[in-house]
């Protein structure tokens, strides 16, 4: 039966992969991510979980493990955030490379320096080009459910790609809120084990994986694949959010969830934990102030949901895109991906971009409703002028 | 929706007791929400946690900036910081503080709407005997409940076994007690 506890993002996150029977689990300690690390243990030592839990010296090495004991056709489980994500890029292109499912709790926080222990979301964004699918998560509830719905989408024999599930450090992971835990039977029927025929590390059947390619062989091809397989992924996270929905009573939404979008001139677009305090604005706004604006919330930013964000926002006279990110140089991450996603057409909406909250700086209702307000009073202009913000920078006049 | 604001110092167990609060009120059927303001942690440096309880899940992701309830578990953090500068008006003050409250500034006084103090440097020190740092935060949970009613002491004494070791539930068990048996209305 589903048990109802108050839990932090982070032993939400846990119990999901307690729950999907994850077999190996290398992982080095990082804030914020080291309650989740700490809780697996926990759960290899009480025999809660049958898995092997590896300490690893690095999380270069936590995942060279998860690869190597993937590849032998064992779910595997790891968590990491900020510096030690980064540490591990190389490796991350060898996991989806050979198309091994692993699931990653990506618990973000910036990347020094400055040093902050903080959150942003530039740490698990700067991972977008490793092949890896990644989601944005809103809630403790919604970072356990999706480690299990992770394994399911990776594993599908359309996919099998690695997946990263994201949320933020600190306003997330250290949250403490009522989360269901679901049912171990029921994540059983709805999660059957990993039975890999593609990469299989076995000396009774012997196969060659991580060939060289050279020269002109098949090293494109191979890419080609991995983006057939991203392309596949659209529709898997849909179907298997519906499943779940089906299972468990509880959907998502798949690649993005919309709210309020109908009839609305105007959207804010946002990720993580920035959603639902979005949500409460755009609520009060159609509510007490009946003006046309909607919620779309990025879930899905690897795949890259290129034709629902169209479907959503075209018809829009404008969209602010509010994120907790940046690439220095050019923009908001998720802005500049949509951006180019709805290029230049006449139609396209006005975009606007809010750089906000970096290193952990709350962001607060009035802030979300100050650029909802904006939104309005810019949404019939010719062009938007200076469409990239920095919201808020202190020692600016 | 009531917010609620534990400050302590590092080492004391103002996050334990936030949890304890919001776990304690999810016994009770509520809707709570719980962090800590981020930082390192550091033994003895000043330290905040948040709590939410509301009839509804909680949506909003933001740190609180109206209390309604404040809880100061070290007198010595008026020296660093201001921990009634945001209290609401009508907000009620919980102060570790000794001598029944006796000789509190009247610009302490003055912030809150209404304001109890508890001893709970003193009954620490009985509770648990003498350490570097006393160890405030359950005691301090007895005094929130004697003071604010809405959570009962029962509530907190189910939800100790998240947070404490079986040997140890009995003694946190009479901390509380003593914490709410000596709370002091001014």
């Amino acid at each position: 039966m589903e048990k109802r506890k108050m839990l932090t993002g982070n032993y939400a996150a846990a119990h999901g992969a307690r729950l999907a029977r994850v077999e190996v689990v290398p992982v080095y300690p990082i804030t914020p991510q080291t309650h989740i690390m700490e809780k697996m243990a926990a759960f290899v030592e009480s025999g809660e979980l049958d898995a092997e839990f590896v300490p690893v010296e690095s999380e270069h090495s936590a995942m060279a493990v998860a690869i190597a004991a993937q590849a032998t056709g064992a779910r595997t489980f790891t968590a990491s955030s900020s510096q030690g994500l980064v540490y591990m890029h190389e490796n991350l292109f060898v996991a989806s490379g050979l198309r091994l499912p692993v699931v990653m709790a990506m618990v973000n926080r910036t990347i020094g320096a400055p040093t902050t222990i903080c959150p942003d979301l530039s740490d698990s964004l700067d991972q977008r080009d490793t092949g890896w699918i990644q989601i944005y998560t809103e809630s403790a509830q919604e970072a356990h459910d999706m480690i299990i719905q992770a394994y399911r989408v990776g594993e599908d024999e359309r996919v099998l790609l690695p997946v990263g599930i994201c949320f933020e450090g600190m306003i997330i992971s250290h949250y403490m809120e009522p989360v269901e835990i679901l049912d171990q039977g029921k994540v059983d029927r709805f999660l059957p084990p990993y039975r890999p025929e593609h990469v299989v590390l076995d000396p009774d059947r012997p196969m060659s994986v991580h060939q060289l390619v050279l020269d002109d062989s098949y090293y494109t091809e191979y890419k080609y694949q991995q983006q057939v397989a991203m392309e596949e992924a659209k529709g898997v996270i849909q179907e298997v959010d519906e499943a779940f929905g089906e299972t468990f009573g509880r959907r998502y939404g798949g690649l993005i969830s919309t709210e309020m979008m109908e009839d609305a001139e105007v959207a804010l677009l946002t990720l993580g934990s920035m959603a639902p305090t979005a949500r409460a604005v755009v609520s009060q706004l159609r509510e007490e102030e009946d003006m046309p604006i909607g919620l779309v919330k990025l879930r899905a930013f690897r795949p890259f949901p290129d034709e629902e964000l169209k479907e959503s926002l075209s018809n829009l006279k404008a969209v602010a895109v509010l994120e907790r990110d940046v690439s220095i140089g050019a923009g908001g991450i998720v802005y500049l991906e949509l951006a180019h996603c709805l290029g230049k057409k006449h139609d396209s909406p006005l975009l606007t971009n809010y750089i906000m909250g970096l290193g952990g700086r709350d962001v607060t209702f009035e802030e979300i409703k100050d650029t909802a307000l904006n939104l309005f009073e810019e949404r019939d202009a010719e062009v938007m002028t200076n469409p990239i913000r920095w919201y808020q920078v202190r020692g600016l006049s | 929706m009531k917010e609620i604001n534990i400050y302590g110092r590092g080492g004391q167990g103002a996050v334990t007791a936030a949890q304890i609060l919001a776990t304690a009120a999810f016994e009770e059927g509520y809707w709570p929400q719980t962090f800590p303001k981020f930082g390192g942690e550091r033994r003895g440096a000043p330290v905040v946690a948040y709590v939410r309880v509301d009839d509804e899940p909680i949506v909003i992701r933001t740190k609180v900036y109206a209390p309604d309830v404040v809880v100061v578990m070290d007198f010595n953090l008026f020296k660093m910081l201001d921990p009634l500068g945001d209290i609401k008006p009508d907000g009620t003050a919980i102060i570790n503080y000794p001598d029944h409250g006796e000789g509190l500034p009247s610009s302490i006084l003055e912030k809150a709407g209404s304001l109890f103090t508890v001893d709970a440097t003193k009954i620490a020190h009985q509770v648990y005997g003498k350490t570097t740092i006393p160890i405030t935060n359950v005691i301090i949970l007895g005094a929130y409940c004697a003071a604010i009613k809405d959570i009962s002491i029962q509530s907190i004494y189910e939800a100790l076994p998240d947070f404490f070791p079986v040997e140890k539930i009995e003694l946190n068990w009479k901390a509380a007690q003593m914490g709410y048996k000596n709370l002091r209305g001014l």
